[in-house]
């Protein structure tokens, strides 16, 4: 295996780590308001917006059209050879490396690792200039879910190991086309409700309905989570994923309807039948969907003496 | 009554994993699918699943649906990190160079033959 600056591998880094990265999309984490220039401004009026903004980097724009990036070291060379009065564009390094803003923070890491560059443009799918994102925004964004996420582990280590059920929540993310790891959620749950000693019938069902619901968002989403609540008297399981969504619901379920490729069903999936029996198995079932996300709720009854 | 063994020996299969009731826990009913979610349409106890679907989501499936075993056709050998998983399941894991349809007929008629 290459050994990469940021030790970031697919098969062995946490979920957590991965959602992190691969679920989040560049527009969500960079600057928006970007400070550009015109391409006829003076070298030397760009060496006083920097020094101002304390920025070592800007895009020269053109009606929203990237031209080039003017850094610091264009300006040194400007200053050296005694041409600051010279417009930007003739300085400006042209055909800068960019991100677009539909990538996965991923591959903004990937362009850290491999380029030197301290920033890079975003443009949208108009090739038009959107944002900045700079290392910074990919730390600041890591801290902030990595926040949310350690408080909610500490929420579950603090009602401790149960041994009776009762509000146990585990929640799992889902990385589209991840075969490796689907269904890990649904063997999970099983051996949770096995220790409670639930009935087999309603494991089997939990699992059934939790393992389709991974499924499903490993082959038709862009990627999700699964949270499964277990209470007292029932298993409620919430997936929520981010697109592309469901174009017509009462078709999606239909036995024996699907959108699966070949592919898909060379890997043992696209029956058509993973909506429909994950209906038939749950007590409750709800889904809703737009083209940002299906949202899939499922209620499994456990029995009083169960 | 028809166990994982008798099936292993009826069909000359190769042994992958041998769960705890290989010998002794019968099988009574088949679910035979390439495609998983047609496994899980399966409610019966006891069950074997018959595929040439060889990645770790059949073990997956099967233990989802308390399997006894899977018999693979077609000659499949298990993808790295099945065998592993049928352990940690212990559930059966045995492969057969006969094809799904001449598999199917055999475990049917044995399963048949027992109920005469
Ligand atoms: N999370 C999802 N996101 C987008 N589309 C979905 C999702 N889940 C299901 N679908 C759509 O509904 C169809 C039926 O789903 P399902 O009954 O599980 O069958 P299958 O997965 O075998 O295609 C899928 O083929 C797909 O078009
Ligand atoms: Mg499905």
């Amino acid at each position: 295996m290459i050994k990469k600056l940021i030790p970031v591998y697919e098969n062995q880094t946490p979920l957590v780590v991965l959602e992190l990265i691969q679920g989040h999309k560049i527009s969500e984490i960079m600057s928006r308001n970007v400070v550009s220039v015109k391409p006829d401004v003076t070298m030397r009026e760009v060496k006083l917006m920097m020094k101002d903004r304390g920025i070592s980097g800007m895009p020269v724009v053109r009606q929203k059209r990237l031209l080039g990036i003017i850094s610091v070291e264009d300006l040194l060379n400007a200053l050296e050879d005694g041409l600051m009065d010279d417009s930007v564009e003739k300085h400006m390094s042209r055909n800068p490396v960019i991100l677009e803003e539909q990538m996965p923070v991923s591959f903004a890491i990937d362009y850290f690792e491999n380029y030197s560059f301290n920033r890079f443009p975003v443009l949208n799918e108009s090739k038009e200039l959107v944002g900045m994102l700079t290392d910074r925004d990919i730390i600041m964004h890591m801290i902030k879910v990595m926040n949310g996420e350690i408080g909610r582990l500490e929420e579950l280590a603090k009602h401790g190991h149960h041994t009776e059920i009762g509000n146990v929540i585990r929640r799992y993310a889902v990385v589209q086309n991840d075969f490796k790891n689907a269904g890990k959620a649904s063997s999970e749950i099983k051996a949770l409700l096995q220790e409670h000693d639930v009935d087999r019938k309603i494991i089997r069902a939990a699992a059934t309905a939790i393992y389709e619901l991974e499924i499903n968002q490993v082959v038709h989403s862009l990627g999700g989570e699964i949270v499964c609540r277990i209470s007292d008297d029932h298993v409620e399981v919430l997936a929520r994923d981010r697109g592309p969504g469901i174009k017509n619901i009462d078709l999606a379920l239909s036995e024996g309807f699907s959108t699966a490729t070949d592919w898909i069903r060379s890997m043992g999936f696209g029956a058509g039948m993973g909506l429909p029996n994950i209906k038939r198995v749950s007590d409750d079932f709800r889904i809703k969907s737009s083209e940002s996300g299906t949202e899939i709720k499922v209620i499994i009854n456990l029995p009083e003496d169960s | 009554m028809i166990k994982i063994e008798d099936i292993t020996g009826a069909l000359s299969c190769t042994e992958y994993n041998k769960n705890t009731n290989f010998c002794t826990e019968p099988v009574k009913h088949v679910a035979a699918s390439d495609l998983m979610s047609e496994v899980l349409v399966a409610e019966e106890e006891n069950l074997m699943l018959i595929t040439a679907l060889n990645t770790e989501q059949t073990i997956r499936t099967a233990h989802i649906v308390d399997a006894l075993g899977i018999l693979l056709v077609n000659g499949k050998t298990p993808q790295p990190g099945m065998v592993r998983l049928a352990e940690e399941f212990d559930i059966a894991l045995i492969s057969t160079k006969k094809s799904m349809f001449e598999s199917c007929a055999a475990v049917h008629s044995m399963l048949n033959g027992e109920n005469d």
